[in-house]
């Protein structure tokens, strides 16, 4: 790649020339990557541009993405604009509205039987290279079923996440995720980094055992471990869990498995109890505030461990600001334990 | 003419037979076979014989040829139904690109289920398809067979010079991206827009054409939904009967003038198949109606309702073309099936039980004065008083008599005069003799004998009192309806 030598000192791009390194690695060994974005405009778009061009000499790619981004607002204002690169060959999802509209030639593949706002799910490939819209499957189940259809086209699959819904990126359909952060979601530096913390701790808390695993995988219901076993409590929300505690359950509870969202009212309610330790599927499924994460503390355990495998940071702000970019990795790369880079500086770099 | 039922209201008739169980087992594959089967509607004659013939055709093709029938099912299941798309060819509307992609789906799996059916279906009309070869190489003007689509450059020479020069200027602009010269690529932008604009226009174009062109394979086309959705329908009746073991009924036409319905082995599927469940057995039973007025008596939980869902079931089933559960069927074409029995789904709909039963039955006895039909009433007037209801029941047998249609009531009322009885066996004497109570209601049925057997009235019934003292009820209270019923007994003789 091209050095560039103007507004930043040496040491730092060949810093993050090796993490931009690191990072295509990392991807390249993986089948599965979600892109999820902490905020609209933290990038997410230049990190798939910049993931897709740096991959796809190597390997096949397919792309696909939770809904529509942002197709609520661009629908209604008509501004609605292509903005996902694909080179020849690229197998991606679009919706009939898109396809109809689009400049790209493509062949279809496959169109799917069930309906979204925009029409069915079509998956195609680029036969020549442009700019697409991105639209595919709104659910977690669609998008595992699309995911598995797209990789008989493709090495990779890359699913371009919608914003601030991270179903998409649960580690039983992505092998890998990209975090996208950046001065969109804050012009406080502080705050930017401490976000991203904790969403990064959030995708590396640690596994259960492997018979926990296999007792819970398949499981849709509220479960506790008690005097030794797994019992089924047969309610599927943990918000009806206050009435079975009271009347059924005691202080020999010392884990227990929600299958469904673990939020700051649940939460609270477990941490009053003699729980220690509380299971998820994986992070996609807790959305506790940063708050309460801090004041309770919880034991947090998976049934599968999520793979943050780089971070992105996008300095510009929608309304303008830039951000100092180095600041933000050099305290990021504090923290984490993978690849930090900034996009924009790496598109124009490669320009 | 087209089959009328009592209750009128389809569904209502289809949960009362026990139909709505024969529905859920079925399992078509395509969604054309699916829609046929959630608004089934009764056959003609004809149709019926072929329904039957061809069951019976595949029923042993799947005995021999499992695994071929499971490929067939399987591209079964990724036929697209495309009738929507045809309708728009044959209105002469000019289809879209994903239209052309389902309809290429659709012949390329429609050839290669009729090359598999023509394997082991030689001959056989109602199964073969139409070749589809010409539609196939439309779609597919490069002879890849892959089922894939978008307008290819072949099918108009300017589409393949002004794609090739979109590939030129992006390549162009690629090279030139570096360069960083944004007026140049502002205005290649243009260009590949123009170019676009150009291509689509062009593109149309083929979409007009190809959408013309196909007009001429509608009728072929027509004729392979018609039989893939044949061919379905009868796959899974062959399946279900399998599944189920029903077996190919006679059915006689209108002009045959049948005398007795006559059925051998008859069973319920779904009583049968709760009752595998608690790993018991189904006692088959046998039923001969004649024409005119049979009256069935028996003992309370004796099965007579069961009885006549289950003549209705396999009359209805008939009527559609399905094979029968029973060993043996000898059944009429009719033109209504009326049963009039409790519906524990509806107890409250308005009308008294009462006045919605005489209603259903007055409505069975007008429409039956001049057309064949099966009347099933299942104890008419057992919610009014013995000396009425004694009358009513013997004014239906008299007058129903009269239509010589094939008509069955089950009644307890004791002073009912016909020509042909039956009663149920009902509880089995040696396995009485070491019983003294059972703890289950569902223990009874091990103790019943449901065979139906001509009554000659001479045999008191008593069942009612021993199920009484079965279920443990008071020993003063069954004693005394004893002591009651032989008095009565005594003093009528």
């Amino acid at each position: 790649m091209m050095i560039c030598d103007d507004m930043f000192g040496i040491e730092r791009v060949e810093e993050h020339e090796n993490d931009f390194e690191k990072l295509i690695n990392e991807i390249l060994k993986r089948k599965v990557i979600a892109i999820i974005g902490l905020e609209k405009n933290t990038g997410k778009t230049e990190t798939l541009n910049f993931i897709v061009k740096h991959v796809s000499p190597q390997k096949r790619l397919a792309l696909t993405s939770i809904g529509t981004d942002g197709e609520e607002k661009d629908l209604v204002f008509g501004t609605f604009k292509p903005s996902v690169y694909v080179g020849y060959g690229f197998v991606y999802t679009t919706t009939e509205l898109f396809f109809k509209k689009r400049t790209v030639l493509s062949e279809i593949i496959h169109v799917s039987h069930q309906h979204t706002p925009t029409g069915r799910v079509i998956i195609a490939k680029a036969l020549e290279p442009g700019k697409v819209v991105l639209s595919g499957p709104p659910t977690a189940a669609w998008m595992e079923e699309t995911v598995r259809l797209l990789k008989e086209y493709s090495d990779i699959v890359i699913i371009d996440g919608a914003l601030s819904r991270f179903s998409q990126a649960t580690p039983f359909i992505a092998d890998g995720i990209v975090l996208a952060t950046g001065a969109a979601y804050s012009l406080d530096k502080r705050e930017i980094v401490k976000h991203t913390r904790y969403i990064y701790s959030l995708c590396q808390l640690p596994e259960v055992s492997m018979e926990d695993k296999e007792k819970l995988v398949l499981a849709t219901t509220v479960h506790v471990f008690q005097s030794g076993n797994w019992k089924d409590l047969g309610i599927e929300s943990a918000l009806q869990l206050s009435k079975v505690f009271e009347t059924s359950l005691d202080e020999s509870v010392k884990k227990i498995y929600i299958p469904g969202a673990l939020t700051d009212n649940v939460l609270r309610f477990v941490s009053t109890k003699s729980v220690n330790e509380i299971i998820v599927r994986d992070f996609t499924k807790i959305f506790v505030s940063y708050e309460n994460y801090i004041k309770y503390k919880p034991t947090i355990r998976v049934l599968k461990r999520a793979s943050i495998i780089g971070i992105t940071v996008n300095p510009f702000s929608p309304v303008g600001y830039v951000l100092n970019s180095p600041e933000i990795i050099e305290e990021l790369k504090k923290h984490v334990d993978v690849p930090v880079i900034d996009v924009k500086l790496e598109t124009v770099k490669n320009i | 003419m087209s089959l009328k039922t009592i209750p009128s209201k389809r569904e209502d008739f289809e949960r009362l037979t026990g139909f709505e169980y024969i529905k859920s087992r079925l399992n078509p594959k395509t969604h054309m076979g699916q829609k046929y089967f959630k608004h089934i509607q009764p056959l003609n004659y004809e149709r019926i014989l072929e329904h039957f013939d061809d069951t019976a055709f595949v029923v042993r093709l799947i005995e021999r040829e499992d695994k071929l029938i499971a490929d067939i099912e399987h591209d079964l299941e990724c036929i697209l139904d495309v009738s929507r798309t045809i309708e728009k060819i044959t209105n002469n509307e000019i289809l879209d690109e994903i239209e052309l992609f389902e309809l290429k789906n659709f012949v390329l799996v429609a050839q290669e289920i009729r090359n598999k059916t023509q394997q082991v279906f030689s001959n056989h009309e109602r199964f073969s398809l139409p070749d589809l070869e010409a539609v196939i190489d439309l779609l597919d003007p490069e002879h890849l067979r892959l089922p894939t689509f978008y307008i290819y450059d072949v099918y108009d020479e300017r589409l393949s010079q002004i794609r090739k020069k979109k590939r030129e200027i992006l390549q162009l602009q690629n090279k030139n991206a570096k360069d960083d010269n944004l007026k140049e690529s502002e205005s290649i932008e243009d260009v590949v827009l123009q170019l676009t604009e150009q291509e689509r226009s062009v593109e149309n174009e083929v979409l007009e054409r190809l959408s013309k062109k196909l007009w001429e394979f509608v009728a072929s086309l027509e004729e392979a939904i018609q039989k893939i959705r044949y061919l379905d329908i009868i796959l899974a009746k062959a399946k279900l009967a399998i599944e189920l073991e029903l077996s190919k009924p006679v059915l006689y036409s209108k002009t045959h003038e049948l005398q007795n319905i006559q059925i051998t082995g008859m069973f319920n599927p779904q009583l049968k198949d709760e009752l595998a469940k608690r790993g018991k057995t189904y006692q088959p039973v046998d039923v001969t109606i004649k024409r005119g007025v049979t009256v069935i008596v028996g003992a309370n939980m004796s099965g007579k309702s069961v009885v006549l869902r289950t003549v209705a079931l396999i009359q209805y089933m008939a009527l559609l073309g399905f094979f029968v559960p029973a060993k043996r069927a000898q059944l009429p074409f009719l033109e209504l099936i009326a049963l009039v029995t409790e519906d524990f789904q509806r107890p409250l709909s308005g009308l008294s039980s009462f006045a919605s039963e005489v209603t259903l039955i007055d409505s069975a006895y007008r429409y039956s004065q001049n057309t064949s039909a099966l009347i099933l009433i299942d104890e008419p007037a057992r919610t009014t008083n013995p000396y009425e209801g004694t009358a009513i029941v013997n004014a239906l047998v008299e007058c129903f008599e009269k239509t010589k249609n094939f008509v069955v009531i089950v009644t307890h009322f004791d002073d009912v005069e016909c020509h042909t009885r039956f009663r149920v066996k009902g509880l089995k004497e040696d396995a009485l003799k070491n019983i003294q109570s059972v703890n289950d209601i569902n223990d009874i049925q091990e103790l019943m004998d449901y065979q139906l057997i001509p009554d000659d009235r001479k045999t008191v019934p008593k069942e009612a009192i021993r199920v009484m003292d079965l279920l443990g009820v008071s020993k003063d209270i069954v004693s005394q309806a004893l002591k009651l019923l032989d008095r009565h007994h005594r003093e009528h003789k």
